[in-house]
């Protein structure tokens, strides 16, 4: 769905974000795009939908570059920007007249997600506040019915309960023909919605690997007592977690948080058990 | 759903299951609700929810008939009393019998403790 | 059916376009009318007629800055910070996209705006009927002017339309600015043009050392080609400017 090759990037006058990306995504997952302030998740975002345009290398976007905006591969893609703003329409009018242009748009649908997110689609937008504001926009690019769903830190600005009804309206919105793509900081409100994780180091794609593979590999928890093998990563601020090589232990939830850090702070050793086949010793 | 941080999300799933299992809610060759519909109760992924369904056909805990859902098997409960009790001589004991060590607990401190509990729980009923 | 252009996608763009544009527009109207129809009495009370020749007068500046201002006011959405996104991956294709803003505010807003003031004018005439000497009689602003106003006014607008897409702040101003340069710019030309041909005749604008004037004596003794170049320049140019601006632009 998304192809990205050696593709480099830099705003007019300034340092280079991204330096070398590669990196392919396909329909069916929800990918978890992570990476340090100033990483250039959003930049990256804009540059799969095609509002920033490669310096080097490629993106395409349904098999044609994203810069090209082509009709029908804006059709069938959405972003959701962190910081936005919506024009002065009652909320039932912005739907109207944008709806049209996406031909899988449902009113119905959008109406139905505006009624879970406990809004009117009476309320006139500018009265609203900004999580309301996030509200609609969600809202509406869910009911886009897209191929390709960007969202840069969704959950940014919406109240706790909201964020449960987030993540059970993604749930429902992601099917076999869908790609969504969320970059976030709050690891903790998405991460029973991720499948597969991207981490952003360096300029570059430091780690993307389906989360199935990372839980089938790695361990992560309190040392078990009386093992001594060598952890990959610890932290005190997690309660003594660390991360260890699975090899014969039960499976464990993926703590994302502590995989983030253990990626930065040590890349090429993570990476090395995650490569390693089941039946091989891991080192 | 409140996510215990250790146990991977997909066999918390099959947990919520058992527990419906075994409280009667579900009962056998009843109708459970779809992949989807699980996956947004417990706001998930739809594919953890499809892991969950398959270890649970795999346990021979539900089944699915095509085209219509999924639903519990036969001999759904019975199945599911086993696992669990298994898994309550198998892990649970354990711990439980660790800790008595740690502490010095007594088995007979234990069965007067486990006494005075049927009773609650008979003056209870009554 | 090419995917790339669909009438039926223009037209949704242009009531989205106005749709946005609603509070605006009905600000705008509600002054214009005020100023018009002030003016229009004032103007019945010399010789108790409106004619087509005071009626395209009195609307020309009204109809000349309303339309730079709506032309900036329909772009506005393509320089804001946090709603270009929305705008730029919005499914319309560039040709579509520059399709519909140049029929909207030139075509439609011309169109609208005659009809507009051709009402609020016939409304003016009606009162004054009713409360003082002046016969009821029809308003229209057809005349040889017009056509001029009009004939200015299309060509000149797709260069106010490239400033509206191509600065990002003071985008009046900058546009304004370069207008102008290109103005003297074609003075100096003519003024050269002038000079070569009539070895120096400076007296030919003495009598009226405007621009517009120079240019038009120039036109019309030297080069009805100067004056189609210049046209072609200011108008189908200038679109196409847009067009390419539209497809490079990246938020």
């Amino acid at each position: 769905m998304i192809r990205i090759k050696n593709l480099k990037f830099n705003y007019p006058k300034s340092r280079t974000i991204l330096e070398q990306i590669n990196l392919e995504l396909v329909p069916g997952n929800i990918y978890g795009l992570f990476g340090r302030n100033g990483e250039g998740k959003s930049t990256l975002l804009k540059l799969m939908c095609g509002l920033l345009f490669p310096k080097a290398g490629t993106c395409h976007i349904f098999d044609q570059p994203s810069a090209a905006r082509t009709v029908k591969g804006l059709q069938d893609s959405f972003i959701v920007p962190e910081d936005f703003e919506l024009p002065p329409l009652q909320i039932a009018t912005y739907a109207k007249v944008n709806g049209a242009f996406y031909p899988k748009f449902s009113l119905e649908q959008f109406h139905h997600l505006i009624r879970e997110f406990h809004l009117d689609t009476r309320n006139f937008i500018p009265t609203l506040s900004f999580g309301q504001q996030k509200k609609v926009l969600i809202a509406f690019a869910i009911a886009t019915n897209t191929q390709l769903l960007l969202m840069d830190e969704p959950t940014n600005g919406l109240d706790i309960p909201s964020k449960s009804q987030f993540r059970k309206i993604i749930a429902e919105a992601v099917d076999d023909g869908k790609c969504i793509v969320i970059a976030t900081h709050q690891v903790r409100d998405l991460h029973s919605l991720i499948n597969h994780v991207v981490i952003l180091d360096h300029a570059q794609v430091s780690f993307n690997v389906p989360l199935s593979e990372v839980s089938n590999k790695l361990w992560f928890g309190k040392p078990p007592q009386g093992i001594s093998e060598p952890t990959l990563y610890s932290e005190s601020s997690f309660g003594g977690k660390v991360v260890l090589a699975r090899r014969e232990k039960n499976e464990t939830e993926v703590d994302l948080e502590l995989l983030f850090n253990a990626v930065l702070s040590r890349p090429e050793e993570i990476i090395h058990i995650l490569k390693t086949a089941d039946h091989e010793p891991a080192v | 759903m409140d996510y215990d941080n250790s146990k991977p999300i997909y066999l918390q799933i099959v947990d919520l299951f058992y527990e419906n299992i075994l409280s009667k809610k579900w009962r056998e060759e009843e109708r459970i609700p779809s992949v989807r519909e699980v996956a947004m109760m417990v706001e998930v992924n739809p594919n953890t929810a499809i892991r969950a369904f398959t270890y649970l056909q795999e346990q021979n805990v539900i089944h699915n008939a095509r085209g219509i859902g999924y639903f519990v098997s036969k001999n759904g409960y019975q199945s599911v009393l086993n696992i669990k009790k298994k898994e309550f001589i198998k892990q649970t004991l354990p711990d439980v019998f660790k800790k008595m060590g740690l502490l010095h607990i007594q088995i007979e401190e234990v069965t007067n403790a486990y006494q005075h509990h049927i009773k609650t729980i008979d003056h209870e009923k009554k | 059916m090419n995917p790339q252009f669909s009438l039926q996608r223009i037209g949704r763009f242009i009531y989205r376009n106005l749709t946005l544009l609603k509070g605006s527009i009905t600000i705008a109207a509600s002054v214009i009318a005020i100023l018009f129809f002030i003016g229009s009495l004032i103007d019945l009370r010399g010789d108790l007629r409106f004619t087509a020749e005071e009626f395209v007068s009195s609307l020309r500046p009204l109809f000349i800055i309303t339309g730079i201002l709506f032309t900036f006011a329909i772009l506005r959405e393509a320089h804001a910070k946090k709603g270009n996104h929305f705008y730029f991956s919005l499914p319309i294709s560039p040709l579509e996209r520059i399709i519909a803003i140049w029929s909207t505010s030139s075509i439609l807003f011309t169109l609208v705006f005659t009809i507009f003031g051709m009402l609020v004018g016939q409304f003016a005439v009606a009162v004054a009927s009713f409360f003082s000497s002046v016969d009821f009689h029809l308003v229209h602003p057809f005349t040889e002017n017009y056509w001029s106003l009009i004939k200015f006014y299309t060509f000149i607008q797709p260069a106010f339309l490239l400033g509206a897409i191509s600065f990002q702040k003071n985008r009046i101003g900058k546009t304004l600015f370069l207008v102008v340069l290109a103005m003297v710019g074609v003075f100096l030309f003519n003024v050269i043009l002038c000079f070569s041909f009539t070895g120096g005749a400076f007296d030919l604008f003495e009598s009226d050392p405007f621009t517009t004037e120079a240019f038009e004596r120039t036109s019309i003794e030297y080069s009805s080609l100067g004056s189609f170049l210049f046209g072609i320049v200011l108008g189908p140019v200038m679109l196409w400017a847009c067009y390419y601006k539209f497809i490079e632009k990246e938020v």
